[in-house]
């Protein structure tokens, strides 16, 4: 039988005798205390005591080691090998992301055990509870080194900072997600249908976790340097805003909207969100849009595809949400005014705008903290200037940096359209001049 | 074997190479050799399919690396200059690691693994921990998981780095096996002292460009560098020398200098004799060994006074 080579490294490395004695020895002495504690009752006190010693095993280090999986790779100088090597993207993924975090596995899956034999009797069974448990954990160890993962393809360093962030990000999923079927039992309605609240959660971590999953293995592809198209990401972008979109009811979240126009604007939002998300989180690196233009000069379609990054493959969705929403705004004429429309144009012209700042930047002397200024900027222009024109009583000129409400839509967009195209010319003009001595 | 075509590969405002194109048989050793910051790393990079380039393509067997790498890495062993090694596991370990992530099958595995460790000359450690090793034995683990999959192609970046004369010298001697052996090999060092050992080829890479890719030891047969020094100066001495069969590339002042003979013993002795009949002081005449140092230093001489610098 072939073992997965990855996973009987960590194995190799993990799980070494001294490991496999010591860890049962804690847990042990740990869960008697509770024991003890209780009266010498085998009951909520050792449920208690067993489900935090998982979490900090399976949310904590779990999602700690996950996080450090990749860095320590490539600060041992030893990912190259791996990259290398002719082990597969599914076998590296799930290697990595059970073999790293196997020895916290061996005790959370014995606080589980405990757990699972010593809790009182709640909503979901035990199998449901154990499912729920363990795909908590996993996701937020997934959640963990998919963050990595990202992060090394933007920079291949990074420090303690990013490596807490990523454990919150995870460990914080993770609890949130386990948490909630042990509150009160609540109902979820999702596309007019109601669901028990904790079978919905139950659900929804699991497709989580396989996207989470599916992201590993796609951004380990590009790792291992199989070619691969960005389907997979548009598919996300469906998913995401068909989602999030199924938890809009009757109640009117936009006056005077459809429940449809509500849901294609959540839709919009969401891409929105993401296209933002994929522009911050990912490299702009100009050598890599340098070979992207030089394939779409030389009509190499495919090959332009395979390179394209997110944030480019964000922005056709972006743009068809907000041409459905348009029409249907036009088309249902409830709205002359443009309610909807208007400000999504200018939604779409203002993220624009911020794309050109954040290349224009990323061209700039010191890009390593392009991302960062960028923030900086898009707070003032968001955020500072508007209030400092609120407070100073032209409530109306703020909305050259924002759709608000009140300021007709042409002003908005009017605004919004000068100022991409200042900024997009900006960037071009910096483009032509970091290149033209090639 | 490899075929390097205008290769291209930028760094963001920096060309590292520049239109590189070379090609090396099967069965060779080059030398890569430059300076700090001339494109070395980058190159071997691009070769084992780690980075990609802006432009151009290297061919491993006639097939394109860039366009399937996976398929090119099984012909491919690559040694980066900070090699890592998993320092918990023993040298058994890792490399029953390395053969099985290169593919080899389960039940060859722990064959292939001796084979390699016998080959590099750890098999009496192979129980002993990585992190315990030497620097030297650290060097032959990481190259042994480099060639456990026996490739066609070993690439190594500054393998020598670190290493006690003694172990360049053996690891000099491992290089002229694996060749023997039918591997071809390419290896980068700015310490040109070191490859002089075994190269067969250097080639010369400054400032992200190919200056020369010539042969070693061929030049080494038929050409060799004299040296010869008087008592004091005689006039012409240069031009004298010039004019003699054999003779050419004649260097230095009226009292000593430096030339290229391509005669046999024979007419190596019929030139001493002339010299020294026509009343030359003569007190030096030897034969320069022509190394790696002398020849990379030829190659970059000529370069500059082609571009003006000299």
């Amino acid at each position: 039988m072939n073992i997965n080579p990855e996973f009987r490294r960590n194995l190799w490395m993990e799980l070494t005798p001294y490991r496999l004695i010591g860890m049962p020895m804690v847990l042990g002495v740990l869960l008697f205390l509770a024991y003890l504690l209780d009266g010498r009752h085998y009951g909520a006190s050792v449920a208690r005591t067993a489900l935090i010693l998982f979490g900090l095993l399976a949310f904590l280090w779990g999602t700690r080691l996950a996080s450090e999986a990749l860095i320590t790779e490539i600060r041992d100088h030893t990912w190259d090998n791996q990259r290398m090597s002719v082990i597969g993207p599914w076998s590296m993924t799930w290697g990595k992301l059970l073999g790293t975090t196997i020895y916290p596995w061996y005790g959370a899956l014995l606080c589980m055990l405990v757990y699972l034999t010593s809790r009182p009797s709640i909503g979901l069974s035990v199998i449901e509870t154990a499912v729920l448990m363990v795909g908590s954990g996993l996701l937020g160890q997934a959640i963990g080194l998919l963050s990595s993962l990202q992060a090394i393809r933007k920079s291949q360093r990074y420090g303690r900072f990013q490596t807490t962030a990523f454990l919150v990000l995870g460990a914080g999923c993770a609890v949130s997600l386990l948490n909630w079927p042990f509150t009160e039992s609540a109902k979820v309605f999702w596309y007019g249908q109601v669901y028990p609240e904790d079978r919905f959660i139950l659900i929804s971590l699991l497709v989580s976790l396989g996207w989470a999953i599916f992201a590993i293995y796609r951004l380990i592809r590009v790792e291992l340097q199989l070619k691969s198209l960005p389907w997979a990401w548009g598919l996300f972008v469906l998913f995401l805003a068909g989602y999030v979109a199924g938890f809009l009811g009757n109640g009117s979240w936009v006056t005077g909207q459809s429940l449809a126009q509500q849901r294609l604007l959540s839709a919009f939002l969401i891409t929105l969100m993401l296209a933002y998300g994929t522009a911050f989180s990912e490299r702009k690196d100009p050598v890599a849009l340098r070979r992207l233009l030089q394939y779409l000069g030389q009509r190499q379609w495919f090959r332009a595809m395979q390179i394209l990054p997110l944030w480019l493959t964000t922005l056709p969705f972006v743009l068809l949400a907000c041409a459905v929403l348009v029409a249907v705004d036009l088309i249902s004429g409830l709205n002359a005014g443009m309610q909807i429309a208007g400000p999504a144009m200018a939604m779409v012209l203002f993220l624009l705008r911020d794309f050109g700042i954040l290349l224009f930047l990323n061209l700039g002397r010191i890009p390593k903290r392009a991302d960062m200024l960028t923030v900086v900027f898009l707070v003032l222009l968001y955020g500072v200037i508007p209030t400092i024109l609120a407070a100073l009583g032209f409530d109306r000129l703020a909305g050259l940096f924002w759709p608000s409400p009140g300021v007709p839509a042409e002003i908005v967009l009017s605004s919004a359209l000068f100022q991409a195209v200042v900024m997009l010319w900006l960037m071009a003009r910096r483009w032509r001049k970091s290149h033209q001595h090639y | 074997m490899i075929e390097v075509n205008n290769l291209v590969f930028e760094y963001p405002g920096v060309r590292a190479l520049n239109g590189v194109s070379f090609r090396i048989e099967s069965g060779s050793i080059t030398a890569l050799v430059g300076p700090n910051g001339a494109g070395k790393t980058t190159l071997l990079r691009c070769m084992a399919a780690l980075d990609v380039p802006l432009q151009g393509e290297v061919y491993i067997d006639g097939e394109n690396i860039h366009e399937d790498p996976r398929a090119c890495h099984r012909k491919l062993g690559y040694l980066s200059d900070f090699f890592g090694l998993y320092d918990e596991l023993t040298v058994r370990q890792c490399l029953l690691y390395a053969a099985a992530s290169r593919g080899i099958p389960d039940g060859m595995q722990a064959r292939a693994t001796e084979l390699a460790a016998t080959r590099l000359g750890i098999a009496g450690r192979i129980e002993m921990k990585a992190g315990t090793l030497s620097r030297g034995l650290r060097q032959r683990l990481a190259i042994a998981q480099a060639v456990v999959h026996e490739p066609q192609i070993l690439i190594l970046d500054e393998p020598a780095s670190g290493l006690d004369p003694e172990a360049r010298h053996s690891l000099a001697e491992l290089f002229l096996t694996l060749r023997e052996q039918g591997m071809t090999l390419v290896v980068s060092s700015h310490i040109l002292s070191e490859l002089d050992e075994y190269s067969t080829e250097m080639l010369v890479l400054r400032d992200g460009r190919i200056l020369s890719h010539d042969p070693i030891k061929q030049k080494r047969v038929s050409d060799v560098r004299l040296k010869l020094s008087l008592v004091g100066p005689y006039d012409g001495l240069q031009k004298l020398l010039s004019g003699l069969p054999y003779v050419s590339a004649v260097e230095g002042d009226d009292t000593s200098v430096k030339l290229t003979f391509s005669g046999d013993e024979t007419a190596r002795y019929h030139l001493l004799k002339s010299l020294l009949d026509q009343g030359l002081p003569v007190c030096v005449f030897a034969e320069q060994q022509r190394n790696m140092q002398s020849t990379y230093l030829e190659s970059v001489r000529r370069k500059d006074s082609q571009d003006g610098l000299l």
